[in-house]
């Protein structure tokens, strides 16, 4: 994230902080359906500051939300949606890789840390990492998941209604994942743990810099 | 209460001419249009409105401590927005002559007194 996008980020919540529960709650809706646009981060960080003053203001005159973004607070988001240029489509991908780059750094690390370890409890073969076909596949389960979660989680910021039956089906996919992860031991490669070390690592610093120049 | 079919059309400029005497934040615009008879337009109604305008370089913003405490974003109108303004001004003059004189011709507007049924016509 740009030092602009981010100062402007740290802004907002420190404002958000001074408004109402109510407003603070209508304002996180708000929030996670514009999260899943594909309106920048700095034109949602934007919208996000209107719309607290706003909401900040209409408190100061002793007005409800609703009388300032109406009553339907999905087709006000819609509405600003339908003002703001998406962004293209290799900025978009290029979001999307650099979100995944430190999912993947994550999970690395949780399988470093895991196959250390083994190591020295002396299950695992030392000096080597090995990864399983059953890892990999639970790694891009997991991701594929996650991405699901945030999509849904997004596009239903408003919805009252709250079905149990995506989380079930949800519940299983990732049972059979971690379940995959178990059961499928066959090697792919073994890395030397200072490899491992510096290909995590890597691949955190090229999340870096690509951060710090999308959005 | 003007429909909102018919207010799409004519709001942009209307908010143009609102900003054209001086800058105003975005409740002041939608009391203004409320004061004008344009019936209550809430501020979240103005906001995907003004960002279009912002966007396409109509109005510019600047940002000022408002009384109350929070602040607030001021908008005014930039050369492109005056000229925009001028081009509605024209364009919705020549609208309401040629509906007042379709009205006019086909039996005048129902209710209206004397000096309303010519409007238009001088």
């Amino acid at each position: 994230m740009r030092r602009q996008t981010k100062a402007l980020l740290e802004q907002n919540n420190r404002a958000e902080k001074t408004l109402s529960a109510k407003g603070q709650e209508l304002l996180t809706n708000i929030v996670v359906y514009l999260r899943g646009s594909r309106i920048s981060t700095w034109d949602q960080e934007q919208v996000r500051r209107d719309i607290t003053q706003m909401l900040l203001d209409a408190e100061a005159r002793g007005e409800q939300a609703e009388d300032v973004i109406g009553p339907d607070p999905q087709e006000f988001c819609n509405n600003i949606l339908a003002e703001l240029p998406p962004m293209p489509r290799w900025k978009s991908t290029l979001c999307a890789l650099r979100d995944g780059l430190l999912a993947a750094v994550v999970l690395g690390a949780i399988w470093l840390g895991f196959g250390i370890l083994e190591a020295l409890l002396g299950v695992g073969s030392w000096p080597n990492l090995t990864l399983t076909v059953g890892q990999v596949l639970s790694g891009a389960g997991i991701l594929l998941t996650a991405i699901g979660i945030v999509y849904w989680i997004c596009r239903r910021s408003f919805s009252e209604d709250q079905k149990k039956g995506p989380w079930i089906v949800l519940f299983l996919v990732l049972f059979g994942v971690l379940c995959a992860g178990f059961f499928l031991r066959q090697p792919i490669a073994a890395l030397p743990i200072p490899v491992a070390i510096c290909a995590i690592a890597g691949l955190f610093v090229v999340y870096k810099v690509m951060d710090s120049q999308l959005d | 209460m003007i429909p909102s079919q018919m207010l799409k059309g004519t709001l942009e400029g209307c908010v143009l001419a609102i900003l054209r005497q001086e800058e105003r934040y975005g409740y002041e615009i939608s009391q203004k249009l409320e004061g004008f008879g344009f019936g209550r337009i809430p501020e979240g109604t103005v906001y995907p409105l003004l960002l279009r305008l912002e966007k396409r370089g109509s109005i510019q913003a600047s940002f000022r401590a408002s009384p109350e405490g929070p602040q607030r974003k001021y908008y005014s109108l930039t050369a492109q927005g005056e000229k925009e303004l001028t081009e509605f001004l024209q364009h919705y003059r020549e609208l309401t002559r040629a509906v007042d004189q379709l009205i006019l011709m086909t039996g005048g507007y129902p209710y209206a007194s004397p000096n309303e049924s010519t409007f238009g016509t001088e």
